[in-house]
């Protein structure tokens, strides 16, 4: 199980765009990956219901998880993706 | 609906195993046509679930995927993608399956490749009948010459051609292949076979005239137009050219190796394999045409009704060669062509039953769809798995309806004297022709295809019933409650558009994450009023802090995401009015929210508002019809 915490930058937060593309993003990978807002609920990284659900802002702080699978390639590739997106 | 070929290409690839584990891709009416090299690569239950995908067969080595009649458009795409064959190119697989099934592959799969050229010149033969039956064009003059040989040049340089596909199919030299099948069709050689040529005595061998070679006895037969021959000789020449680069040196096998494959090939096709061909091919056609001329109405009959069953296995492709065949010995067909006229139609009839009866309106419209695409285009695939096996009962009346109705065009001999495209009604001109009265064909024709249409349609419209509406419309309580935890859709759900207004495609949204589908499957509503109301009974699963979206969730497990406007993130709620609570029972109707399209406009945005299913990939099939979504 590796982790990274990310400061969500974007002032609108985690909404349907970006949330749609960290689900497909997440389905490429071969690892089990979690969003958790921190302060709040967490939630799978392939599930858009849940990941919208969370509620992320702008400014708030989640941690990202990724477990099994090719986890530094994972964690790489979630890196990459909030820090372009995010 | 327009389907994303790209992506529909991209989905296909990865779930049958990746591009590397295609051999061969080829494609006919309605489906791809995949030689696979290992199937167990292929997830089968992914495959189906690929939106656009239809079905799912594998038949004779073949995986076929079936798409519909858009499947030629995703073949451009499909094609760019890899380097095979048109089928069999490169090394083939290893063909799955009993002697049987390989056999009949390996026969599909020669002749599938040849549909367009077949199709074309068939039509173009239909045409030239008309025009010499109706529109009073000679026969002798020079355009019907011209025209008559680019109809006919297919047909009776057919040889050649299958012998292309053949060495395709199995791993050989196409050309080389091509090379026996030409000679075979070579005029001098036709005019000394048929005992034309001056100064050369023919012999006798087997009670047939013949001419030698090498002393040899060649019998007399004709090549132009067969099938046989050259399906025999495949494995011969298959051999032969193994052998010829087996012997000959590194240095001279550029020559050598095609040199021995003549010498071998030769005689083997001219004495041996050829004559069996032709013999086997007039025994065969004799065969038939004894039990037309015994039992018309019995062979016809009982060939209609099987139709469908052949249809559904893809092999009515392998019964190309016995029609062409026919076509060649006798000039036209009836056991082919007639009977899949007559189970075609029949299929299309069952539809069109079933539309009248349905209380459905979503069924309706697919059955008058399915059943105008068998009557007129003979593309029966819709009609067969999007209607009639699914209910199985329109099945039953259109194998009825198929037999009676070939029974009377057994009884009233009804011919197809050329190919025209799948059997429909349209190809009722392909009936014209022979001695006597050109139109007896295609008056009876259509009385049999009346028959058709009527029994398969008035059985269709007795026997199907209207499957009973689940997910359950128990509001509230406990039970329900429970129910919407269950991922698994146990029927059919169609959700409508919960916006009042205008459905428009997902494709045509300006905003690229929902035009490519990356957020899911929906459709989007151009609002003609701000109100959006819950499209099933369920929960309200999430709610967005700028209000301008909301997740739903309905009992039988689709997840779905309606998304009012466009970039309305950035609005903070101000034209939404949420009438619900996260975690809120919804119930099929309701009001959930009311918005002002004035305003969101004047804030700059879209009014457009996409609905998607979100979790399709959960789902048996998700697809999106007639401005609705439908889920089963």
């Amino acid at each position: 199980m590796k982790q990274f915490q990310y400061v969500v930058t974007d002032p609108i937060g985690i909404h349907a765009r970006p949330a749609g593309l960290l689900v497909k993003e997440a389905k490429a990978l071969d690892s089990t990956i979690t969003i958790e807002k921190v302060g709040g609920k967490s939630a799978a990284a392939t599930k858009l219901m849940a990941v919208m659900g969370l509620g992320v802002k702008g400014g708030d702080t989640v941690n990202v998880t990724v477990e099994g699978g090719d986890e530094d390639a994972s964690l790489q590739a979630m890196e990459k993706f909030f820090q372009e997106n995010l | 609906m327009a389907l994303d070929y790209v992506k529909l290409t991209d989905e296909i690839l990865q779930k049958v195993g990746g591009k590397d584990n295609i051999a061969a891709a080829a494609y006919c009416m309605t489906r791809l046509r995949l030689t696979l090299k290992d199937e167990g690569k292929a997830n089968d239950e992914a495959v189906k679930s690929i939106k656009g995908v239809k079905g799912l067969m594998k038949q004779g080595g073949q995986y076929q995927i079936i798409i519909g009649n858009e499947v030629s458009n995703l073949f451009k795409e499909f094609k760019t993608r890899g380097n095979w064959g048109e089928d069999g190119g490169g090394a083939p697989a290893k063909a799955e399956g009993n002697v049987i099934q390989r056999l009949f592959g390996f026969i599909s799969g020669s002749m599938t490749p040849m549909l367009p050229a077949m199709l074309g010149s068939g039509m173009l033969k239909v045409i030239l009948t008309l025009l010499t039956n109706f529109a009073g064009m000679s026969t002798t003059s020079s355009t019907y010459i011209i025209l008559y040989a680019v109809s006919d040049a297919f047909f009776y340089f057919l040889p050649i051609f299958l012998a292309v596909n053949v060495a395709k199919k199995i791993g050989g030299n196409p050309m080389l292949f091509a090379v026996i099948a030409a000679a075979m069709c070579y005029p001098d050689l036709i005019s000394l076979l048929g005992g034309a040529t001056e100064g050369i005595e023919m012999g006798t061998f087997l009670g047939t005239s013949c001419t030698h070679l090498f002393g040899i006895p060649v019998i007399s037969a004709s090549y132009t137009s067969s099938v046989l021959p050259i399906l025999l000789m495949a494995p011969v020449m298959k051999w032969a050219e193994d052998f010829g680069d087996k012997v000959s040196p590194n240095v001279l096998k550029a020559f050598l190796k095609p040199l021995i494959f003549l010498i071998i090939c030769t005689p083997i096709a001219l004495c041996v394999l050829g004559p069996l061909g032709t013999v086997l091919g007039n025994l065969l056609s004799g065969v038939f045409e004894t039990m037309y001329n015994t039992a018309p109405w019995l062979t016809v009959g009982v060939l209609s009704a099987a139709m469908p069953f052949i249809v559904m296995t893809g092999m009515h492709y392998a019964l190309m060669p016995l029609f062409m065949n026919n076509m060649a010995t006798l000039g036209y067909d009836v056991i082919v062509l007639v009977t899949m006229f007559c189970s075609n139609i029949a299929q299309g009839g069952a539809t069109l039953g079933v539309a009248l009866k349905t209380k459905n309106e979503e069924t309706r419209s697919e059955g008058i769809a399915c059943g105008v695409s068998a009557l007129v285009a003979g593309v029966t695939e819709p009609a067969m798995y999007g209607i009639n096996l699914r209910y199985i009962k329109p099945m039953i009346a259109a194998v009825i309806g198929a037999g009676v109705s070939g029974l009377f065009c057994g009884l009233t001999s009804v011919r197809s004297y050329s190919m025209g495209g799948s059997p429909s009604f349209l190809s009722l001109i392909t009936m014209i022709g022979g001695e006597g009265n050109p139109m007896h064909s295609v008056i009876f024709g259509a009385i049999g295809g009346v028959i058709s249409v009527g029994i398969a349609a008035v059985l269709a419209f007795i026997l199907y019933k209207d499957p009973e509406t689940a997910p359950a419309t128990v509001s509230g309580g406990s039970g329900a409650a429970a129910a919407a935890t269950a991922t698994a859709v146990a029927t059919k759900t169609v959700i409508e558009p919960p916006i009042p207004g205008k459905v428009v495609a997902l494709e045509t949204v300006p905003d690229e994450t929902f035009a490519t589908g990356i957020l899911g499957v929906g459709f989007a509503v151009e609002p003609s009023e701000g109100k959006v109301y819950a499209p099933f009974d369920g929960t309200c699963e999430g709610l967005i802090d700028s209000l301008h979206a909301m997740n739903l969730k309905s009992d039988s497990g689709v997840e779905l995401l309606i998304h009012v406007g466009l970039e309305t993130v950035g609005l903070e709620g101000k034209p939404f009015k949420i009438k619900v609570k996260e975690g809120q029972r919804i119930k099929k109707g309701q009001l959930l929210m009311e918005f002002d399209p004035k305003m969101i406009q004047d804030m700059g945005c879209k009014t457009v508002s996409p609905v998607l299913v979100t979790n399709a990939d959960e789902l048996p099939g998700v697809k999106v019809e007639n401005g609705k979504i439908i889920i089963e």
